[in-house]
């Protein structure tokens, strides 16, 4: 015997249960939300930078503790970081010597920094001049966080 | 012979319409997923060029306080407080007064990556004497070097 062939009204009322088809569409735009929203609004990419007191900075009497200030000053060949110790250096320290270098540079002087003193004794305070470009005290921050150095704080030049 | 696409039954009259059910529910989502989204960008997120970094932290603090320093036209900068313009000492009072409510607040700095270091220290300045004690400087994750 031959089938006769049903129409698609025929087909829709033949079906039984809920129609699935208008729950999967919104579940499906509701997880592209998600994906995208988790995207755009996801967490922040960031380095941390400690606020240092300048007065509790000085008063700091830790004698391990080994203190020095990078002074960041923008010129024609880019950004220098000029190195200060502040107080002496505990006996028996190897210190690199504090000569001005290039931002580049700054990273292999702050590796020879943290072999001779131990990052763990180290407290960094970084003061940039006023015509540094912002990606330059950032890459100060960095350069520190990749010598170990976990006590670095962002001091400020007093106005 | 009939010809059944001439004398069709009343209810087969209707197979052929669209349901248009689907389509107002995904428009609606869509409607509300751009609303939201649009809405949340623009609180948060000027047009700056953030600085990169190859190290860093990834965290989603609750309720940070995000300021912007965006670059003006003239050279100047305005500082933004959760997409408000705030001035340096109204930032003071707000930094105070947020961490009266959360001591753990935590500040986002967003700022131009050649932006120069004047147009930040305001910032910087203002959470200092709120007596803030990190700040956290966003920037863009770049591969390692």
């Amino acid at each position: 015997m031959r089938r006769r062939k049903r129409s698609a009204l025929q087909v829709y009322q033949g079906h039984f249960g809920p129609n699935m088809t208008p729950m999967v569409d919104v579940v499906m735009v509701i997880l592209v939300f998600f994906m995208a929203s988790a995207a755009v609004l996801g967490p922040d990419w960031f380095i941390r930078a400690a606020l240092p007191i300048r007065a509790a900075t000085a008063a700091i009497t830790d004698d391990a503790l080994i203190r020095v200030e990078l002074t960041l000053a923008s010129g024609e060949r880019g950004t220098t970081v000029s190195p200060a110790y502040l107080g002496a250096a505990p006996a028996g320290v190897s210190l690199p010597s504090a000569e001005a270098v290039p931002l580049a540079g700054l990273g292999s002087w702050l590796d020879e920094l943290v072999r001779g003193a131990g990052a763990e004794r180290l407290v960094v305070a970084i003061t940039p001049s006023d015509a540094v470009p912002y990606q330059d005290v950032v890459a100060a921050h960095e350069a520190c966080a990749v010598a170990g150095i976990t006590r670095t704080g962002l001091a400020t030049s007093p106005r | 012979m009939r010809l059944r696409t001439l004398h069709r039954h009343p209810d087969e009259a209707h197979a052929g319409k669209i349901n248009v059910t689907p389509l107002i529910d995904v428009v609606m989502v869509l409607i509300v997923f751009y609303l939201i989204v649009g809405q949340l960008a623009t609180q948060r997120l000027a047009d700056l060029d953030l600085p990169s970094t190859a190290i860093g932290a990834l965290d989603q603090p609750d309720r940070p306080l995000v300021v912007e320093v965006a670059p003006g036209a003239d050279g100047s900068a305005s500082i933004l407080a959760d997409g408000v313009p705030v001035t340096a000492d109204a930032l003071e009072d707000l930094v105070r007064a947020r961490i009266a409510e959360r001591p753990d607040l935590a500040v986002q700095v967003r700022a131009d990556r050649r932006a120069p270091y004047a147009q930040v220290a305001p910032v910087v300045e203002a959470c200092r004497r709120a007596g803030l004690a990190s700040l956290r400087l966003v920037s863009v994750r770049e591969e390692r070097r």
